[in-house]
């Protein structure tokens, strides 16, 4: 029983909870009894649900209402690459969507504003053009959207597809990596769908990179 | 949280294998015993307070399970010693089977003197400052949640103890959408606690 099967599985929550069956139980058991790291990781979890239960009105507070903000787009940190060198340098820049999704024809009530100055990644050189690694988070808030929990994100330049990915869930946090991407300033088109058999155009829009 | 007398920590403990231990304690290595105690002593106890949620009945049953099993390992009874783990574990399984079934004789009933007597839980000062460091904790990481549906898969696994695939169906959820949530949210409380730690250490 190794750490990933226990994290896979959730036993260290379902057998604080007894819910595993006694030969679940069992095995649980003799992974940790001289397991310490284990076991710290059980005393931590059953801390969390012992303090969840006694705290748990702070689960029903009404959280604050939103604006139907659908799409969050935050750049969190650009991997800058060279033959010798890797720069870490952080950005930041948000784009933000309203929408009706509800009515099923036009989700977009609202022109997103999202843009990347290079500068802000490039350092002091002089570079029009970024060769860099990007891992982009995607976060999805869609609040009452529950219907659908599946998206695809797809964003393409001049010269094609040069990211794409799928099976986004609703409000979770994906990272979308942008691999290699010859950055220049310019144009890039970004398009978010369901992600089914016949997706449907949830939202269209430029992602416009700045000088 | 832990109890006093067992080891609370990740510290590494013994790297003898469970029948080198076993080996050890057959040829009358004493100190083998107290590695195989220091090893297995919380562990032992995690089970036991889990399986009795009882902590002085669970108390009772792991002084006993180790008297039964280092009985065995010095007379050299245990005809497999890599299954040690496996022995003491049950060991300490049929010695809780033994008390529930002699309580059952006894027909015994909830003793409701015995709750008054039970240690208020506040006026152990190390308990307290824990348990207000794992609210604190908690309520932070719940303020970080994003979305109402995050707050409800935590309700829902935490509070009123469904399975995940109940959650999942009556949430249209994915399992892999549930396991980042729950992920999350251990990640943040367990950064919390110990940032919490950190800061009190400094002081």
């Amino acid at each position: 029983m190794d750490s990933a099967y226990i994290e896979k599985n959730n036993l260290v929550e379902r057998y604080l909870l007894d819910q595993l069956s006694e030969e679940q139980r069992a095995s649980f058991e003799q992974a940790f009894l001289g397991n310490q790291e284990l076991l710290d990781e059980i005393d931590r979890a059953e801390a969390l649900l012992s303090a969840l239960k006694r705290n748990q009105s702070a689960l029903h507070r009404e959280l604050p209402r939103q604006k139907p903000v659908f799409f969050q787009w935050l750049e969190t940190a650009w991997v800058a690459s060279t033959s010798t060198a890797v720069a870490i340098i952080a950005v930041g820049y948000s784009m933000w969507l309203t929408t009706t999704m509800e009515d099923g024809t036009n989700a977009v009530t609202a022109t997103p504003l999202r843009y990347l100055k290079l500068d802000s990644v490039r350092g002091s050189t002089a570079e029009s053009k970024v060769e860099a690694d990007v891992p982009i988070i995607l976060q999805f808030d869609v609040g009452a959207y529950t219907t659908i929990n599946r998206f695809a994100v797809q964003i393409s330049s001049e010269t094609g597809v040069v990211a794409e990915v799928h099976n986004l869930a609703a409000d979770g946090d994906d990272y979308l990596r942008v691999g290699l991407l010859s950055l220049s300033a310019g144009s890039y088109e970004a398009v978010l769908s369901t992600d089914e058999n016949q997706p449907k155009l949830v939202w269209q829009g430029n992602l416009l990179v700045t000088p | 949280m832990n109890h006093k007398s067992h080891p609370a920590s990740s510290e590494p403990l013994v790297c003898d294998t469970p029948d080198q231990l076993a080996r050890r304690i057959a040829s009358g290595d004493r100190l083998a015993e107290s590695e195989l105690v220091k090893t297995y002593s919380r562990g032992l106890m995690r089970m036991l307070r889990q399986r009795t949620k009882d902590t002085q009945l669970a108390e009772d049953l792991h002084q006993d399970t180790f008297c039964v099993v280092l009985q065995r390992l010095r007379s050299g009874s245990i005809n497999d010693p890599t299954r040690l783990v496996g022995f003491m574990h049950q060991t300490a399984i049929n010695l809780h089977i033994a008390v529930l079934r002699k309580e059952k004789r006894r027909q015994t009933f909830a003793d409701s003197d015995r709750v008054a007597f039970e240690p208020d839980e506040s006026s152990n000062q190390l308990r307290a400052l824990l348990r207000e460091e794992s609210d604190t904790a908690v309520r932070l990481m719940i303020s970080g949640l994003r979305t109402a549906r995050d707050q409800e898969v935590l309700r829902c696994f935490y509070i009123n103890e469904q399975r995940k695939s109940e959650i999942c169906e009556s949430l249209n959820l994915s399992e892999k959408h549930f396991d980042r949530v729950i992920h999350r949210a251990r990640a943040r409380f367990r950064t919390l606690i110990e940032a919490r730690r950190k800061k009190s250490d400094e002081y």
